[in-house]
Formats: structure tokens, sequence, C-alpha cells
């Protein structure tokens, strides 16, 4: 437990930020202080709430902010899968626990430590203790910014919303991580700025399927030269 | 206070996200995604957030605007370089924030 803890020291300082301006973005939306900290809480995902709150603020129809949450976090898929086997002799009831918790950053931080931790069986609660320190984190890093919010006076005059365009473009950028990778952004810019009159933001989700389907052609069509692929499940081989 | 619909939209939220983080694990072993639908969910997040930057900063008033007067644009492009030189979310934000306020000071 206290090893998480100490290893999710520079997760706390990365995190703060981005709930502190997620705090401060959320108040110029409709879901004021209880709905953001209840978000926070509950949806625990910061990419997607960093697009619900772009959509809010695009008055999109709130089935489609739904459908859009669900496809960001598709990805969590990957990490359940990838998770799976070392927490599956653990009960039904702490498994479904441990997924509430489940990050970016808690995966990361737990994914290298398993096959490490597997032997003395204490891998959950590493998972747990990152999981807790995450969930803090963004729940008083949020609070803070609500707080923050009421000395910014008019946030619109500051132009906070590109804060959150830097704070993507900071998160998207370490994703990046080959060819494959800048032809689905490419493919999402070019669709996106194409769409970007459809309604409801659904240039957004078309951007996104088209993109990410084209870095998987990419993919394909240029894995002849290493036919063994990519290993799968496994995200960022160093940190 | 918070409204009605608010709540439903982020029980909705809350639900489908847990739905993505719990499925797998409930499934545990006895299902596979194949290789290329895992390769396939590793793009979604550059496509997602691709998708929301480019319109978002190259067209900020609804038209592409390429000129130095769009400070989004010119802000975002100094962001993306910090942000691959330094790989760090913190100083990505930080530089793209002063960048931002430069730009408008200097352009009015």
């Amino acid at each position: 437990m206290l090893a998480a803890t100490r290893d999710s020291l520079p997760i706390w300082v990365g995190v703060t930020p981005v709930g502190l301006v997620f705090g401060l973005l959320s108040q110029q939306t409709e879901l004021g202080v209880f709905g953001t900290l209840a978000m926070s809480a509950f949806v625990l995902a910061g990419s997607a709430q960093f697009i619900a709150l772009s959509l809010l603020q695009a008055s999109t129809a709130y089935p489609l902010i739904v459908l859009t949450t669900l496809v960001v976090n598709l990805r969590h898929l990957l990490y359940g899968a990838s998770l799976a086997p070392h927490i599956q002799r653990l009960r039904p009831a702490w498994q479904r626990f441990l997924a509430f918790g489940l990050t970016d950053e808690s995966y990361a931080l737990t994914v290298t430590r398993f096959t490490r931790a597997d032997a003395t069986g204490s891998g959950h609660w590493y998972l747990l203790a990152a999981n807790a320190n995450i969930f803090t984190c963004w729940l008083l890093s949020t609070a803070l910014g609500i707080l923050l919010s009421g000395w910014v006076g008019d946030p619109a005059a500051l132009r906070l919303d590109f804060a959150l365009y830097a704070t993507f473009i900071g998160l998207l950028i370490p994703h990046v991580r080959d060819r494959a990778a800048v032809v689905a952004m490419l493919v999402a810019g070019v669709v996106a700025l194409l769409a970007r009159d459809l309604p409801g933001k659904l240039g957004l989700l078309l951007a996104a399927l088209l993109a990410a389907s084209a870095g998987l052609l990419w993919d394909r069509l240029t894995v002849g030269a290493n036919p063994r692929g990519r290993p799968s499940g496994k995200k960022e081989t160093s940190k | 206070m918070t409204s009605l619909p608010v709540v439903g939209l982020i029980a909705a939220m809350a639900l489908v996200t847990y739905a993505t983080r719990y499925t797998m694990i409930g499934l545990l072993g006895r299902l596979t995604l194949p290789d290329w639908a895992l390769r396939w969910l590793e793009f979604v997040p550059v496509a997602a957030f691709t998708a929301i930057i480019v319109p978002a900063t190259l067209a900020p008033q609804g038209r592409v605007d390429l000129s130095f007067s769009n400070h989004y644009a010119w802000a975002a492009l100094i962001c993306a370089l910090v942000a691959w030189r330094t790989r760090h979310t913190l100083a990505t934000i930080v530089a793209g924030l002063a960048a931002f306020w430069l730009l408008r000071w200097l352009g009015g």
C-alpha cells in the first residue's frame, strides 16, 4: 500500500493541475458544484470528463455525450483485459470494486507491478492503493478548481478554454508512438475539420471511428515487414 | 442546484464508463478480443483528442482561420512542440497557456 502511494507521487503532480483546470472550466457549464464533484467521483475519467465539458459548452444533446463517453473510454476494455488474469482469483465483489478505480494512471502504475508481485499475491493491494490515490487526488483537485473559479472572475475573459486544448495536447502527444498513430492523427484532424458542421458534434465520433480504423489499416498494411506485429495489451514500454 | 437531467447525464456517463472498466474483467479469460480489435482500441484516445483539438484551434469561429490573429492555432502549435520535446503534460499546459496569453497580449 505504501509503495503504491510513493509511486503515485509523480501522478499527484501530473493529475492535480488537470483536475484543477477541470474544476475551473466546469463552472462555465450547467454541471454546477455538486454535478462537477459527482462527475469526478463517479465517472473518474479525465479525458471523457473534459470532452463532456466541451460538448456541454457546445450545447450537445445528452445522449450523444454519453455515447461519446463510451467511445472515449473504450480503451478501458484493453486495461481490463490485460489486468483480468491477475485478479481472476479474487472474489467477484473485490473485482468489481477494483474495476471502479481503473484509470490510465492506475493501469500504468500497476501493470508492470503485477508480474513481480504475483508471486506474493499482493498485487491487488497495490492496485487498490493506486486507485485510491488517484481517486483522492482527482476529487480534491476538482474541488480546488471549483473553489478557485470564484476568484478568477469571468473565466471567459481569461480564455481558459485554451487550457482545455493545451491539456488535450499534453495528453495526446505521449500516445503518438509510431507512424500508425500519426496516420490516425492526420485522419482524425482532416475528418473532424471537414465534418465540423455536423449536428451534435457527430463529426467528432465519425472522425474518431474513421481515424482509429485508418491507424489499424496502416498497421496491417505495413506489418508485412514485421510479421510478429505488435504485442497487444501492453502500452507504455518505458516510463 | 443540479437539475434532474444533469444528474441523469452523470449517472449514465458513470454507468457506461464503469461498463468499459468491468466488462473485460467480468468476462475474464472466457473471451479474448482478437488482436486487431485491441490494436484498434489503442488508437481511440489519439483519434478522439485530435478530433477535438484540430477544429477547435484551426477554426475557432467556425471557419478555418490560419492567419496570425488566430491565437488558438499558433499557441496549439507551440503546445504540440513542447509536448513532443518534453512529453510532460504539466509543462505542456503551462507553456501553452503562456504562449496563448503572450500572443493575445501582442496581437491585442
